[in-house]
C-alpha cells in the first residue's frame, strides 16, 4: 500500500467500536484477509478500519463487524445512524464472542432489530440461503461453539442486511503466540473449525455478491454437487 | 305540353310592371269616363290601349314559351349515411338500428322511385361510394357530409339527391356551402330519436406513450353517462382480443366518471390497445364503448449481462440496483476465484461454477440489450478476438456496452488493439494522466444525454467523494461525450454512439459511495438513466417521432420528428424518410424537411381509418442516425359515436340551402316522394322567348301608332 492510496472498490473490514469489549481477540484481520486473498478473487484492504457509529467513515464502510463481550448499548442517535446505514446498503455482521445464548451480549443484541425497524427481528437464515453457498457449500452454521441455532438474519427492504452468529465466528481464527489455535472448537473439533472459517469467508463473499448464488445460472451445478434431485 | 316561363324576376322589373299596369288602367279608365264617344270607338280605343300595355308588359316580363314532355329517367342520387352513429338502435321501439330502418324504408319506396326517376344508390362514410345494395351495415367510422358534393363526379347530370342520415357527422368542413354549390335540390330524411339515448360512452383514454412488456401500465379512461340509472360496469383493456386488465366503475348521478385500469402489455413494440366498456342493458349505442390507444412497449425487461472480474462493493451495490429494478432481467457472472488462487479444498466443497465458454457467451449475446464488463480480464477467461468481434457487432447492431474500471484505460489495457478499441469512449493510445485518489464527481460544462440530477450543479457538491487509482484517461475519443469528470481534473465517465448501439466508459468503481453516503436516490437515478441510455429507451432515442394531434382519413396531417445526437443536442442537417402501413394494408412513404432546432416535418395522408404503423429513419452524412416507430390511430379524433344524438337541424339547413325539403323517416311516404320528384317529371324540349325579340317591340310600336292614328282620325285629343 503506497502513501495516499485509498480503498476505492477494495473490500474493507470495519469493526465497530462500542462501550463494551469491542475487540476481544485483537486484530485478526491480517490472517482473515490473507485467507481471502489466497482462496478468492477478493482484493482485501490490508488494514481493518475501526470506527464508532458516529464516525463519518461509517458511511464509507459497506462491511461492518459488531463483536465483543458484555452488553452493547446504543443511544437513540446510534440507532438512527445504524438504521440509515443498513437502509442505504451497508452490511452488518454481529458475532457473539461469548458464544452464550443467555449471555449479556446475546441479550443486548437480540432486541437490536426491533430498535432499528418497526417490524425488525432476527430470523433464522434457511440452509438454502446464498450465505451458505456464496463460495463454499455449507450445510449448517458453526463457530467456536455450535449451539444449533444457526445464523440469524435481519432483512431490510428484501435484502439480508445483517447476519447474527451466536457461536463466535472469530474464535476459530485466534492463534496463540506460538502459532497454534488458541481455542478449541466444540463439539466438532478441527472439522468444525474449518467449517467456521469457511462460513466467515462465505459471509464476506455474500456481502459482496448478495443473492448471486441463487441465480438460475448456478442451480443446475449446485444441485449436482449437493446431490439434489 | 306547352307552358310559359317568366324572365328572372327583379325589383326594377316588378316596379316597372306595376307602374305600367297602373298607367294602362288609368288610360282605359279615362276613355271609359269620356263623354261624347261612341261605344264602338270607346271599345276600340280600350282594346288598342290594353293591347299596347300588354305588349309593353311582355317586353318587361320577358316570358318564354316552353314545350315540355313527361319523363321518368332523371338521374337521382339516393345516399345513405353508413357511419358509426347510424348503428345506434333507437330508430323504432323494437330497437332496430337507424341503418336498418333506412334500409327498410328505401327498399319499400324503391319501386316508386324507379318509376319516377332513375335512382342511383350511394353509401356515405368518410367518402362517397356507389352501392348496389344496402348491405354491410353502418360500418364506417365516421361520415363527412361535405363529401356529398362528390356526387357531381360520381353521377354526372344528377337532378336531385335524397340523403338519409341522423345528421350526426364525424368531421370534415361545413357541408352547406359545398352542397349549395351542387346546384340540385337535396332532400334530407332524418332518422333516429332526437330524445336522449341510453348510452355509456368512452370519451377519452390517457396512457403513457411507452411502457414495458409484462410490467404493469395504466390507462385512465373518461366515461360519459347519458340517460342511465345508477349502476356499475366493467372497464377492460384489450390487445389483440386478449383482456390484459379490468376493473369495475360505479356511478350514481354523475355525468362523467374517470377510472384508471392497470394492465400488463404482453408484447413488445408499438402496440395498439383498446379500452372497452361492457354493454349496459338496453344501451342504444355500442360504438362508443371502445376506444383505441397506442403505446410503444419496450422488451419485457431489459436483459443485462453483467460480468465482473472481482467482487467488490461496486458489484454489490450495482447488482442489487439491477436485481431490484423490475424492468431489468439480470444475468451475471462474477469471478470468485482467480486461477492463481491457492485452494486446499475439493471441488465438491465449493459452490463455484465454470465460467461460460466464449461460444456460450457469443450464442447468448443477441438476447441481451446491454453488456457490462467490470474489471474483467476477458482474455484470461477464454474470450479472445472472436469474442471481441462479436461484442463489436452486438454494439453496432444496437446493443449497449458499459465498461467499468480503470484497468480498461491503463497503458496495459487488454482492449488496446482489440476490435472494441474504436468503440471505447476514451482513447487508449494516449498516455493516462495522474490525478487525485479522492475526488468529487461533477458534470462537464457541455450538454449531456443523462445526469444524476435534473438541473443545476449545487447537488453535486453534496455528494460523497469518489475514489480511484489516481489515474485518468488521457483523452476522449472523437465523438465521445463526457458525462462526469473528477472535480477539477480529467474525465471520469463518457459515452459514445457506435452504429445503432451505445458505449459508456466509467473509470471509478466507487459510485456506491453515493448510495451508502446518504444519496441513494442520486445513485439509483444515475444508474437508471445510464441503463436507460445504454438500452436506447424511448426518452433517449436519437429519433423521436411525434404523432399528429389528430389524423383524419383522407386529410393531410403533419408528422414531427425530433432528432438529437448522443448528447441530446439537436441535429439540424439530417436526412429523414418515413414509410407507413395502413390498417387496410395500403403502403406509403415520404420524406422529412428540416424545420430548425433538430425538428423535422413531413406531411402524411392516411387513407384508411384505423391503426397505421409508421417508421421514420434518419441519416446524417450517409451514416445511420436512428429510427423510431409509432402507431397512429387514423380517425380517432373523429369519434362520431361519442354522441349519437340525431342532429335534424343540420339536415333541415342542408335541404333549405339547396331548395330541397326535409322530413323524418316517418314522413318519407309515397306522396312526399312524388311531391319531391314532381319538378323532375317534365322535361323542357323547346323554349321560345317571347319578350326578348324585335317582333314584340314592333307589335308595341304598331299598337301605339294605331291608337294615335285612330284618335286623330276620330278627332279625339
Amino acid at each position: 500500500m503506497s502513501a495516499g492510496e485509498v480503498p476505492g472498490n477494495r473490500f474493507v473490514c470495519s469493526v465497530l467500536r462500542h462501550e463494551g469489549t469491542w475487540d476481544p481477540y485483537g486484530d485478526l484481520w491480517p490472517e482473515i484477509a490473507e485467507n481471502l486473498r489466497r482462496t478468492t478473487s477478493i482484493d482485501p484492504w490490508p488494514d481493518r478500519r475501526v470506527l464508532g457509529l458516529s464516525d463519518p467513515a461509517l458511511f464509507e464502510s459497506p462491511f461492518l463487524v459488531l463483536t465483543g463481550r458484555g452488553a452493547v448499548a446504543f443511544s437513540p442517535d446510534d440507532a438512527d445512524r445504524l438504521r440509515a446505514y443498513l437502509s442505504a446498503g451497508g452490511f452488518l455482521l454481529v458475532d457473539n464472542s461469548e458464544a452464550d445464548p443467555a449471555g449479556p451480549f446475546a441479550r443486548s443484541v437480540s432486541s437490536l432489530p426491533a430498535r432499528l425497524f418497526p417490524d425488525g427481528e432476527w430470523k433464522k437464515i434457511p440452509a438454502d440461503n446464498a450465505v451458505f453457498r456464496s463460495f463454499f457449500l455449507l450445510a449448517e452454521a458453526a463457530g467456536r461453539r455450535k449451539s444449533g441455532q444457526g445464523l440469524k438474519g435481519l432483512w431490510v427492504g428484501g435484502r439480508l442486511a445483517a447476519v447474527y452468529s451466536p457461536d463466535d465466528l472469530e474464535g476459530p481464527w485466534v492463534r496463540s503466540p506460538a502459532g497454534g489455535f488458541l481455542f478449541p472448537c466444540e463439539p466438532g473439533g478441527e472439522p468444525q473449525r474449518l467449517e467456521a472459517r469457511k462460513l466467515l469467508v462465505n459471509i464476506v463473499l455474500f456481502s459482496l455478491t448478495g443473492t448471486y448464488k441463487t441465480d438460475a445460472v448456478h442451480q443446475e451445478y449446485l444441485k449436482r454437487k449437493l446431490d439434489l434431485p | 305540353m306547352i307552358g310559359i316561363e317568366l324572365g328572372t324576376p327583379t325589383e326594377a322589373r316588378a316596379w316597372t310592371a306595376v307602374l305600367l299596369a297602373g298607367a294602362a288602367l288609368w288610360a282605359i279608365g279615362r276613355i271609359a269616363r269620356r263623354r261624347g264617344i261612341r261605344p264602338a270607338d270607346r271599345a276600340a280605343l280600350s282594346v288598342l290601349r290594353l293591347a299596347a300595355a300588354s305588349a309593353a308588359l311582355l317586353l318587361i316580363l320577358d316570358p318564354a314559351l316552353l314545350v315540355k314532355r313527361r319523363r321518368s329517367d332523371a338521374p337521382v342520387a339516393v345516399v345513405v349515411d353508413a357511419s358509426a352513429s347510424m348503428a345506434t338502435r333507437d330508430a323504432r321501439r323494437n330497437g332496430i338500428s337507424r341503418w336498418e330502418a333506412v334500409r327498410e324504408a328505401v327498399e319499400r319506396r324503391w319501386p316508386l322511385l324507379s318509376r319516377r326517376c332513375s335512382p342511383i344508390l350511394f353509401r356515405l362514410e368518410n367518402r362517397l361510394s356507389r352501392a348496389d345494395r344496402l348491405d354491410g351495415g353502418a360500418r364506417g367510422a365516421l361520415s363527412d357530409f361535405s363529401r356529398l358534393a362528390e356526387i357531381r363526379n360520381a353521377a354526372p347530370g344528377v337532378k336531385a339527391v335524397f340523403f338519409f342520415s341522423d345528421g350526426r357527422r364525424g368531421g370534415g368542413p361545413d357541408p352547406r356551402g359545398p352542397l349549395a354549390a351542387l346546384g340540385v335540390p337535396v332532400f334530407t330524411v332524418g332518422v333516429g330519436n332526437p330524445a336522449a339515448v341510453s348510452d355509456l360512452g368512452i370519451e377519452s383514454v390517457r396512457a403513457a406513450p411507452f411502457g414495458f412488456k409484462n410490467v404493469e401500465a395504466e390507462a385512465t379512461v373518461r366515461v360519459r353517462l347519458r340517460a342511465v340509472p345508477p349502476g356499475r360496469a366493467r372497464l377492460s383493456v384489450f390487445s389483440r382480443g386478449e383482456r390484459l386488465g379490468s376493473r369495475w366503475i360505479e356511478w350514481t348521478r354523475e355525468e362523467v366518471v374517470e377510472a384508471t385500469v392497470s394492465f400488463r402489455p404482453a408484447r413488445a413494440g408499438p402496440e395498439t390497445f383498446e379500452a372497452v366498456l361492457d354493454p349496459w342493458p338496453g344501451e342504444a349505442n355500442l360504438r362508443n364503448n371502445r376506444m383505441g390507444f397506442s403505446m410503444d412497449i419496450g422488451r419485457d425487461r431489459r436483459r443485462i449481462l453483467y460480468i465482473c472480474g472481482r467482487p467488490g462493493p461496486n458489484y454489490a451495490f450495482l447488482r442489487h440496483q439491477l436485481k431490484t429494478d423490475p424492468t431489468v432481467e439480470l444475468v451475471t457472472f462474477v469471478i470468485l476465484r482467480d486461477v492463481e488462487d491457492i485452494l486446499g479444498y475439493s471441488d465438491r466443497e465449493l459452490s463455484l461454477i465454470p465460467f461460460p465458454t466464449q461460444a456460450e457467451i457469443l450464442e447468448g449475446l443477441p438476447s441481451f440489450d446491454a453488456v457490462i464488463f467490470e474489471s474483467f480480464s476477458f482474455q484470461r477467461f477464454g474470450v479472445g478476438p472472436p469474442g471481441m468481434e462479436a461484442l463489436k457487432r452486438f454494439v453496432l447492431n444496437g446493443g449497449g456496452f458499459l465498461i467499468m474500471g480503470d484497468e480498461a484505460y491503463s497503458p496495459s489495457s487488454p482492449y488496446r488493439g482489440s476490435a472494441l478499441e474504436p468503440l471505447m469512449p476514451f482513447a487508449l493510445d494516449r498516455e493516462p494522466s495522474a490525478g487525485p485518489n479522492r475526488f468529487r464527481a461533477e458534470p462537464p460544462s457541455g450538454p449531456v444525454p443523462f445526469s444524476a440530477f435534473d438541473k443545476g450543479s449545487v447537488e453535486w457538491s453534496l455528494l460523497p467523494f469518489l475514489e480511484g487509482g489516481g489515474v485518468f484517461p488521457g483523452a476522449l475519443r472523437k465523438g465521445a461525450i463526457p458525462i462526469l469528470r473528477a472535480e477539477g481534473d480529467g474525465p471520469l465517465a463518457a459515452v459514445l454512439g457506435a452504429g445503432r448501439g451505445r458505449v459508456m466508459g466509467l473509470v471509478s468503481l466507487s459510485t456506491w459511495r453515493w448510495a451508502l453516503g446518504g444519496q441513494e436516490e442520486t445513485y439509483i437515478r444515475f444508474w437508471s438513466r445510464a441503463l436507460a441510455w445504454l438500452t436506447g429507451e424511448a426518452e433517449f432515442k436519437r429519433v423521436r417521432l411525434l404523432p399528429p394531434e389528430g389524423a383524419d382519413p383522407g386529410e393531410e396531417a403533419i408528422l414531427r420528428a425530433l432528432v438529437r445526437d448522443e448528447a441530446g443536442r439537436p441535429v439540424p442537417d439530417a436526412e429523414g424518410s418515413f414509410s407507413v402501413r395502413e390498417a387496410d394494408g395500403g403502403r406509403g412513404a415520404g420524406v422529412f424537411r428540416a424545420a430548425g432546432g433538430g425538428e423535422y416535418l413531413a406531411s402524411i395522408t392516411i387513407k384508411a381509418a384505423g391503426p397505421a404503423g409508421i417508421v421514420a429513419r434518419f441519416r446524417r452524412s450517409g451514416s445511420f442516425l436512428g429510427e423510431d416507430r409509432i402507431v397512429l390511430n387514423a380517425g380517432s379524433s373523429w369519434n362520431e359515436a361519442a354522441d349519437v344524438t340525431p342532429d335534424f337541424a343540420l339536415l333541415e339547413d342542408v335541404s333549405r340551402s339547396t331548395d330541397g325539403r326535409f322530413t323524418t323517416l316517418a314522413g318519407f311516404t309515397d306522396d312526399w316522394v312524388k311531391e319531391a320528384l314532381a319538378p323532375l317529371a317534365w322535361e323542357t324540349r323547346r323554349r321560345i322567348p317571347m319578350g326578348d325579340s324585335p317582333f314584340a317591340v314592333l307589335v308595341l310600336v304598331v299598337l301605339l301608332l294605331g291608337e294615335w292614328v285612330y284618335r286623330r282620325r276620330r278627332g279625339f285629343p
